[in-house]
């Protein structure tokens, strides 16, 4: 690591000529390559209305950092923590299509595409770096994937203007088209990971073949239901046909597994609902996405804290404006501080899951070892709707460092660096330029 | 299928993502809807919906079909409620094995869900004479016994009735008087008589024969009725052999007719014919446009009556249509329309999860939360129902009150917790949505009013101009200030001096300004912090503003029908505005619907 950081030091002297920072020789200690004893993790948690960046953003870079205030819950962890300054998505940026920054902060963040401005007709985003992780590695797991979050969109009238809900309320694009719902209810994700009944083997495997043959039905009669449809009625049938299939190959790794139903580990027990405390539900759902992770049945997640424009009052401790509205706090001190402490509770839940992922051996190490872990925002100023500069951070095998990139590079760079790590080799991703490590 | 499956889908994502997207008239069902036609279909009690993931919405509905996809986790729980609800449909209830129960109390309710036969056992505490014992069933004596006290140890007495289901009171008499009690213990079901089929079983089985007797012409006939409703539409004998499959299949691993036709229910409810409705963008079929009539004022299937109809090509006839439209919003299933459009229309859905400041407005609880909501949904299902005039939505002189939010309101005269349509006195202050508590509290911040969102919200739901939000990094009010150093309109005033916000403010705000007198949970006030209200022209000025508008209104209200009706943004120019509720619904489905 000391290596690549004499390299750094050179580099940031011819300063802008170089547009990305080499990072070689440190990246490959950052996590352990995927072996079948051990493979790697991957986990997109975001926040929502952005960051405050001054209070973010540590002062030094390179490895003597200090950690800063919003940072300072990660203190345990901060050999673990790559802070990265400086990425950018450009397409969540207006280009044309006005007011729309919180749906377009959360609709490009894995995808760097820009999206389709509409509120219902055509629903356009692209395909997001989860997904493209989950159709590579997803087929030897349980699950691709698993979307969570802690705040659902039933609220009316508070998605962005002109801008279909479905942009602020996922992360996660299976298609440039399918939008993936996050599961808010904790019992409800228990129950997917680790069953919502007892079954006997035999039961199981009978059930499982029972589905098939259902599938199969399904199958033939959307093939004949296609038949009679014109081009242009197919597109949401296509999707669903999509995920028949995915179903389809799910139940047939199932089998192949033979009988065994998977147990739930015994730190966590089936939840009952969702806690009213926030740190409680946040907390949860960690442990769930953690028990996921232990248990192999996934190996790619995505994690909202909140939907993007989230107005959620954080009472618990003590703010009970609501989030959206005092991110836009025109230099008023008084509203900054409210918005940093919430930003502070954030990361005290991120640092709790660290935590706990360095508590769970797994092959040669723990669970955190064998993790890549993004921690950050659409937005780095809230108050501006600025989608440059961006709040990101990578938790793994080994971190302990600031590094800050020029100008606008692009955060699909990173993305296509951790697919590199996660085993899937392609040449771009939305409006990615390169990888950020090389 | 093969692993490499997964990396052709992976191939066919990519190629997908280059090829913008088709327009969309497949419509996917809400959360909602999947409820209401699984009730409908089936007459089974449950909402297996529940743990669906929450349906995105468009132009302010969660029918939108451009924005409802099947993810896998959706497809997943298609095929887990699937299965659930063809085991409760389709298994005949079967009397549980005897138990016991105990009960400490001489009188107690017991639950009886079998009609059998029962041992009853009552223990006292030991006595050196021997007791009488009376049991009652619903006061009226059903055995006397005498609890024989030779033993020493327990002194009991059983003996067996026959109970019908139901949840009789139980009592239990013993003399003398000073006689004490140690339990009761109640064993059974023993000899049941073979319970009542569930209703979903004769909807299924329409043939009539007793579980275990069918036979497969039967399965067959009762498919073909079963697809043609969850499908709501007529289904070709391929389609039928395809589901008769499940039965020999079913019948083939030695298994019952019943079994097999559970497997049909899962397919049928996991297809897409089932799942998805199709409208395509020219004229709607029969079957279609029934479908879109129902699931418009229903938010579920047809019903034989519309079903025939359409089979005889006669719905769209205009007196027949009328009829039916009639027929519709008088069914109790019109309480959709209540539900879906008019919570999301008037964004009253909110209530929900709305937090009113604690400290500022100690007297909104949870039970005042329910009575606003009640007070708007009652009302918008009279309108709908009694076939008012759409500008009662305005401007009402009568409203839906309890005890409790007539006295929230300050109007005399309403006694009990019940809700009932009561007259507004002229000096109340109400009537009309703008009036009414759950819409100002929706349209106001936790803490205090806001003209700027009520200014949008009467923008956005009643006139149809939404205004865009506001620019990222304008000065916000001062909040510390508003009704202790400034009014409310001082502040307003100071912000509309910026140039890039008057061009809207100068719309919003003073629509806004007009409801002042309400708080922010819509009770009436005349003084703000140490100001006394400022309401501009007040809302009664409001109200005829708006109604001197009411083509405008009309349009608005029509195009948000037309649009949740057709799941697409659609607009309705035509309305006038003296249309009644059931006009206007006519208006869409004969107008728009031949676009």
């Amino acid at each position: 690591m000391n290596k690549s950081l004499s390299r750094r030091a050179i580099l940031r002297g011819i300063g802008a000529a170089i547009s990305l920072p080499l990072l070689d020789a440190m990246v490959p200690a950052f996590a352990s390559p995927s072996t079948a004893d051990a493979p790697l993790r991957l986990a997109f948690i975001y926040v929502p209305n952005g960051i405050l960046m001054d209070q973010w953003t540590p002062l030094a870079e390179g490895p003597d950092f200090e950690l800063s205030r919003i940072l300072t819950p990660l203190a345990p962890h901060r050999e673990n923590v790559l802070v990265l300054s400086g990425l950018a998505q450009n397409n969540g940026r207006a280009l044309g299509d006005a007011d729309g920054d919180h749906a377009r902060a959360s609709a490009t963040y894995l995808t760097g595409v820009h999206p389709k401005k509409t509120d219902g007709a055509g629903i356009h985003a692209g395909i997001s770096v989860d997904q493209v992780a989950a159709s590579h590695v997803g087929a030897a797991t349980r699950f691709p994937s698993i979307e969570l979050a802690c705040e659902d969109g039933r609220l009316v009238g508070a998605c962005d203007s002109g801008y279909s809900c479905a942009y602020n309320n996922t992360l996660s694009w299976r298609t440039p088209s399918m939008p993936l719902p996050p599961e808010v209810n904790p019992r409800a994700v228990f129950e997917r990971l680790f069953g919502a009944i007892d079954e006997n083997p035999a039961d199981r495997l009978n059930r499982l073949s029972d589905e098939t043959s259902i599938l199969d039905y399904v199958l033939d009669d959307t093939r004949r239901l296609n038949a009679q449809l014109g081009a242009s009625d197919r597109g949401k049938i296509d999707e669903y046909l999509t995920s028949v299939r995915e179903i389809e190959l799910r139940i047939q790794l199932a089998e192949r597994d033979g009988a065994a139903t998977p147990d739930a580990p015994p730190s966590i027990h089936k939840p009952s609902g969702v806690p009213a405390d926030f740190a409680a539900y946040a907390r949860l759902m960690f442990d769930l996405m953690a028990a996921a992770f232990q248990t192999r049945a996934t190996r790619v997640s995505t994690f909202m804290l909140g939907r993007e424009g989230s107005t959620r009052a954080y009472r618990e401790i003590g703010i009970s404006d609501a989030h959206h509205p005092i991110t836009h706090h025109r230099g008023n001190p008084e509203l900054i501080e409210k918005v940093a402490r919430i930003n502070v509770y954030h990361v005290q839940q991120l640092a709790y899951f660290l935590e706990n992922l360095k508590s769970m051996p797994d092959g040669d190490g723990t669970l955190l070892d064998h993790s890549l872990i993004v921690y950050g925002s659409g937005m780095s100023d809230g108050n501006r709707h600025d989608h440059g500069n961006l709040p990101v951070l990578v938790a793994g095998k080994s971190g302990g460092e600031h590094v800050t990139y020029p100008g606008e590079t692009p955060m699909n760079n990173l993305h296509l660096s951790l697919l590199d790590r996660m085993g899937v080799h392609i040449d771009s991703l939305g409006d990615s330029n390169g990888e950020l490590f090389q | 299928m093969r692993l490499c499956t997964l990396f052709a889908l992976a191939l066919t994502l990519r190629a997908q993502s280059a090829t913008p997207p088709p327009e969309t008239t497949a419509r996917r069902l809400n959360r909602y809807e999947y409820n209401a036609s699984v009730r409908d279909l089936l007459a089974t009690p449950f909402q297996p919906a529940g743990d669906f993931p929450v349906d995105d919405s468009g132009y302010g509905f969660d029918n939108i079909a451009g924005v409802l996809s099947v993810s896998p986790v959706l497809m997943e729980k298609y095929l887990a409620a699937a299965e659930n609800i063809a085991k409760a449909a389709i298994v005949p209830p079967v009397a549980p094995a005897p138990s016991v129960q105990r009960y400490s109390a001489r009188e107690f309710r017991l639950k009886v869900d079998f009609d059998a036969d029962y041992d009853i056992l009552i223990a006292v505490r030991g006595t050196a004479s021997a007791p009488q014992a009376t049991f009652l069933i619903d006061s009226v004596p059903a055995e006397d016994v005498r609890i024989d006290s030779a033993s020493e140890g327990l002194r009991a007495v059983q003996f067996r009735l026959h109970l019908g289901r139901g949840t009789p009171e139980l009592s239990v008499e013993l003399t003398p008087s000073d006689t004490r009690l140690r339990y009761v213990e109640i064993r059974g079901p023993y000899n049941p008589a073979p319970p009542p089929l569930p209703e979903s079983y004769a909807r299924v089985f329409r043939c009539g024969h007793a579980p275990g007797h069918h036979t497969l012409s039967c399965a067959r006939a009762n498919l073909r009725d079963l697809a043609r409703r969850a499908y709501r539409r007529p289904v070709t004998e391929e389609e039928i052999s395809g589901l008769v499959h499940f039965v020999d299949m079913a019948q083939q691993r030695g298994e019952s007719i019943d079994r097999g036709m559970q497997l049909a229910l899962e397919a049928i409810l996991v297809s897409p014919r089932f799942l998805f409705r199709v409208e395509p963008s020219g004229k709607l079929d029969e079957f279609q446009f029934a479908s879109r009539l129902s699931y418009f004022l229903w938010s579920s299937l047809p019903d034989d009556q519309l079903f025939q109809l359409a089979l005889g090509h006669r719905l769209r006839d205009p007196a027949v249509l009328h009829a039916q439209i009639h027929r519709m919003l008088l069914d109790p299933k019109s309480r959709a329309l209540v539900e879906n459009f008019g919570s999301q229309w008037l964004q009253t859905r909110n209530l929900a999860s709305i937090q009113p400041d604690p400290e500022k407005f100690p007297q909104f609880d949870p039970a005042l939360r329910r009575d606003m909501q009640q007070e708007t949904q009652l009302f918008f299902q009279f309108i709908i129902q009694g076939d008012r005039p759409i500008a009662d939505f305005l401007s009402a002189n009568y409203t839906f009150l309890n005890d409790r939010l007539a006295s929230f309101y300050g109007i005399p005269g309403v006694e009990g917790r019940q809700f009932r349509r009561v007259e507004l006195p002229p000096d109340s202050h109400r009537g009309g949505v703008l009036t009414q508590a759950s819409v100002l509290t929706v349209s106001s911040y936790p803490a205090r009013t806001s003209p700027v969102l009520r200014g949008k919200w009467i923008l956005q739901n009643l006139l149809d101009s939404a205004p865009p939000p506001p620019p990222p990094n304008v000065p916000n009010l001062d909040e510390k200030a508003i009704g202790a150093s400034m009014s409310m309109r001082q502040q307003l005033e100071l912000h509309r001096a910026n140039p890039a916000c008057r061009g809207c403010h100068s719309r919003m705000d003073p629509l806004g300004f007009d409801l002042e007198n309400y708080d922010a949970i819509g009770h009436w006030r005349t003084q703000d912090g140490n100001f006394p209200v400022d309401s501009g022209d007040g809302p009664e000025a409001l109200k005829q503003y708006l109604l001197n508008d009411q083509n405008r209104f009309a349009r608005c209200l029509g195009s948000k029908l037309a649009t949740y009706a057709f799941g697409r943004k659609v607009s309705l120019p035509s309305a006038t505005g003296n249309e009644t509720f059931s006009q206007l619904v006519e208006e869409i489905m004969t107008g728009v619907a031949h676009e």
